[in-house]
């Protein structure tokens, strides 16, 4: 912190009139600020104190609601839960107790699936749970809303589904993540058909989320991937063409090979990628086509896919490479080199003997050993 | 109006503006902060680190540690790197020509071998001697570097010619993860669509009587010795009001060299670090983001209010005093290099904003302050002083300070919470007081002498001996 403010009073000598009024300003901002402190040390320690509090009553409570959560996971009598909610009458009441609950619930319900899930939820609807998510699903606070989200579909709450797809273009990112984290995990992929409209991108994390929302899908997929893959919104195409290579879907072959002429690089990327999971006899000689166009990024994806499904017809094209300026191109293409031909094969080469090539080679030895 | 009194009014004036336009920026950083430090706790709460950590599309993290005389702990300082919870990371330890036996320990330690690894010198360093790497599957996931000495800034140009990952994660090798700290270090890169996220910083905390056991902190402790206590109060005030709020303005020019996450094509691009200075981790951050302004190309440098990376603090004036020094040049150093943004429009609120920032409040700062010193005891000794003026604008100075310290406090009560206890509340508030009185003038004096250094062209790193961390008591 400046203390530069003292060099004003020593500039003044002769201004004491001017500054004498100024000083009584200044002594009133000092006990304003003197004040504001008072203020804010009382208001830590008040919080210091509710917080610490708040987290034994939550420790205390929890050791309800883990006991109840564990009696309730193993249990084979439906009528069970019943019980076991009016014993924990009293606690339901408080609010702090529902929340934990919940918090617990969801929580729970991630690590277990079959007749221990359903117990679980069958709690939260004993306990009547639900009118709080929903509560918390109507508020006009982004973090409630995607809190309600997430716990009416953890909870399997079908009903909530048509509430929850409206919100999956919504304007708050978190609101627009759970609501498609949910449509997702209550109807697998019919539920990704909010792809049709969305106008945000989705981002990396987002399609890692629903790529493991979505567990297995069936070989009917090839035909929403097919719409998606040409969808207007660049971040929607990445997703299906990761769809695609994720599951296989060999008969999308040549849609994602149009791909390659995306005026996106980035979806050009992806679709070089997904060619290597669902490539056919020309998928080899068509990256080969496309590659001097492309930038090193793309390039050095084109050496790595060509390492496992290049064919000795491209092996003039990966020796022309070889021997190109870049190193990072060099080592790529001496590894495609190696797995296409073989490492006698690369170490014949001419320059095999020069610097660098001779520890490039010295290097996929070695990789090649492990 | 004669030539001494536009003298004394320009002064007098120049410095009251400059001094409400410092308040005032300490004011909007403070409430600025707090939006996305809120935010950011909310968002969090909703993201499921198992699901990143299961994924095999998880970033690929090369980790960047050089390692310079750290025998004494190199062995449990790599131990506790190699334990961080991240699938797609490889751990890459730089030996900077070290003069003790941090080598040796390290292939007897973990069992390695010299293999013919090709280096892309993408980045010219000075030579490396050998790449190693451990017969034990176990540590597939480390490679040793070793090399001639060149500093820093080389060894870690070393460690990012030899990264094979996308992304290096560039850190001190005694620094103690947290478990998930790359986990939350690789969210943002992923997080942004339509920007590129370049860097990423997380918040680093002072180890110091913490209880640190196999590389884990056990037990979180305010630190009993006052320096590192100022210094972990300093670090609440840094981290989770200034730098939170320059990342929510996108304007951040720091990312701590102690721990920091970066996009290797665009740090290569760059050129690496650049070993002319000894502030090569703020340098870096400001070319990087200079790259990006040149060719107007969307990016995002991000920072994590979550405590993500503990460091010791020094303990005593004198390693503190070569601390503040080197921070200082380094500082002034990346201002002269970068001098062509200086409220150059084309670079956007980089030029407009955060270097004229850096300029005024960081560098000159402590200058324009010590001036102020000097002055204050000439005219104390002519007898120029009013008194009652001085008096009271020192009260609102401290005040203020005092105040923004609390309020630096308060946010981590509500937030974070790590020193709970009433008495560390206390504690700190009252190493707040004491601050201008013992630290502070300690620390502007470290500045002057890094203004000094650098005029002289001294370019020493500064030597940092550490006392080690606090081992649990055993009964």
């Amino acid at each position: 912190m400046g203390h530069s403010l003292i060099t004003i009073s020593i500039q003044l000598p002769d201004a004491s009139s001017f500054l004498s009024s100024e000083t009584h300003s200044l002594i009133k901002a000092v006990i304003f600020l003197l004040a504001l402190m008072t203020g804010l040390l009382v208001y830590i320690l008040i919080s210091l104190l509710f917080k610490n509090r708040r987290e034994r009553l939550r420790k205390r409570l929890s050791r309800i609601t883990d006991l109840l959560i564990q009696r309730m996971l193993f249990n084979e009598d439906q009528e069970f839960a019943g019980n076991l909610t009016s014993g924990a009458g009293r606690f339901l009441k408080l609010k702090t107790f529902r929340n934990l609950l919940i918090e617990e619930l969801v929580r729970a319900k991630k690590n277990f699936s079959g007749v221990a899930a359903n117990n679980l939820q069958l709690l939260y609807q004993e306990c009547d749970l639900s009118n709080d998510s929903y509560q918390k699903l109507v508020s006009r606070r982004w973090y409630l809303k995607a809190m309600g989200i997430q716990e009416l579909a953890e909870m399997g709450q079908n009903k909530s589904f048509d509430l929850i797809f409206e919100l999956t273009n919504h304007s708050n990112e978190q609101v627009r993540m759970e609501a498609q984290n949910a449509v997702v995990k209550f109807s697998g992929l019919t539920g990704l058909n909010f792809l049709d409209f969305l106008t945000y991108p989705l981002s990396d994390w987002q399609q890692i989320q629903l790529i493991n929302q979505l567990g297995d899908v069936d070989q009917n997929a090839s035909d929403y991937i097919r719409k998606w893959i040409g969808s207007s919104n660049n971040s929607v195409v990445i997703f299906s063409l990761k769809l695609a290579a994720r599951y296989h879907h060999f008969e999308l072959h040549d849609r994602v090979a149009l791909c390659l002429t995306h005026p996106s690089e980035e979806v050009r990327y992806h679709a070089i990628k997904t060619l290597k999971e669902i490539f056919d006899e020309n998928t080899s000689a068509n990256l080969v086509k496309l590659y001097d166009a492309e930038g090193l990024r793309n390039q050095l994806v084109i050496l790595e896919v060509l390492q496992n499904i290049g064919t000795e017809k491209e092996l003039p094209f990966l020796e022309r490479e070889f021997t190109r300026d870049q190193n990072e191109i060099r080592l790529a293409a001496g590894r495609a080199i190696a797995r296409v031909a073989d490492m006698q094969y690369l170490e014949s080469r001419s320059v095999s003997t020069e610097y660098p090539w001779t520890e490039i080679i010295q290097q996929i030895k070695g990789e090649l050993r492990k | 109006m004669s030539w001494q009194t536009f003298i004394v009014d320009f002064f007098t004036y120049g410095i009251l503006l400059y001094s409400v336009a410092l308040l005032s920026s300490y004011v909007f950083i403070a409430l600025y902060s707090v939006g996305i430090t809120r935010d950011h706790l909310r968002k969090n709460t909703f993201t499921d680190y198992r699901i990143l950590a299961s994924s095999d599309q998880l970033p690929g993290l090369s980790i960047l540690a050089p390692a310079y005389n750290e025998g004494n702990t190199i062995i449990e300082n790599v131990r506790s790197l190699l334990s961080i919870h991240y699938n797609n990371v490889e751990l890459v330890v730089i030996n900077d020509g070290s003069k003790d036996d941090c080598l040796q320990k390290l292939i007897e330690g973990y069992n390695l071998y010299k293999t013919d690894h090709f280096v892309n010198e993408q980045l010219s360093t000075k030579k490396v001697r050998g790449v190693y790497r451990s017969h034990n599957p176990v540590y597939n996931k480390l490679i040793v570097v070793d090399k001639e000495n060149g500093g820093k800034a080389d060894a870690l140009n070393v460690g990012i010619n030899i990264a094979s990952k996308d992304y290096i994660v560039c850190i001190d090798v005694d620094c103690i993860l947290e478990q998930d700290a790359l986990l939350k270090m690789a969210l943002p890169f992923m997080e942004h669509p339509g920007k590129r996220v370049i860097a990423s910083g997380g918040v680093v905390r002072i180890v110091n009587d913490c209880v640190v056991k196999n590389g884990k902190i056990l037990k979180i402790n305010l630190p009993e010795s006052f320096i590192p206590r100022m210094q972990t109060l300093e670090y609440i005030r840094a981290f989770l009001l200034g730098r939170m709020a320059w990342s929510r303005m996108n304007g951040l020019l720091l990312i701590s060299g102690a721990f920091g996450a970066f996009d290797k094509e665009i740090v290569i691009k760059c050129g690496g670090y650049n070993h002319k200075t000894v502030g090569e981790d703020m340098e870096l951050v400001v070319r990087m983001r200079r790259y990006m302004e040149e060719r107007k190309e969307p990016y995002k440098v991000t920072y994590i209010p979550d405590p993500l990376c503990w460091t010791e603090a020094p303990n005593s004036f004198q390693i503190l005093g070569r601390q503040r020094n080197r921070w200082t040049r380094g500082t002034i150093e990346t201002l002269w290099f970068h001098r062509k943004m200086f409220f150059n429009p084309k670079y956007g609120f980089l030029g407009l904003v955060s270097y004229p920032y850096w300029f005024f409040f960081e560098f000159l700062a402590p200058i324009i302050e010590f001036v102020g010193f000097i002055a204050l005891f000439f005219f104390a000794i002519f007898g120029l002083i009013d008194w009652v003026v001085f008096l009271s604008l020192f009260a609102f100075i401290l005040s203020f300070g005092l105040l923004y310290s609390m309020f630096a406090i308060f946010i981590e009560v509500i937030t974070y919470n790590q020193y709970n206890r009433t008495r560390d509340i206390f504690k700190l508030i009252l190493t707040a007081i004491a601050e201008p009185f013992i630290f502070h003038p300690f620390v502007v004096w470290s500045a002057i002498k890094g203004n000094i250094d650098l005029v002289q062209k001294k370019n020493s790193w500064g030597e940092m001996t550490r006392q080690g961390f606090a081992k649990p008591k055993t009964s």
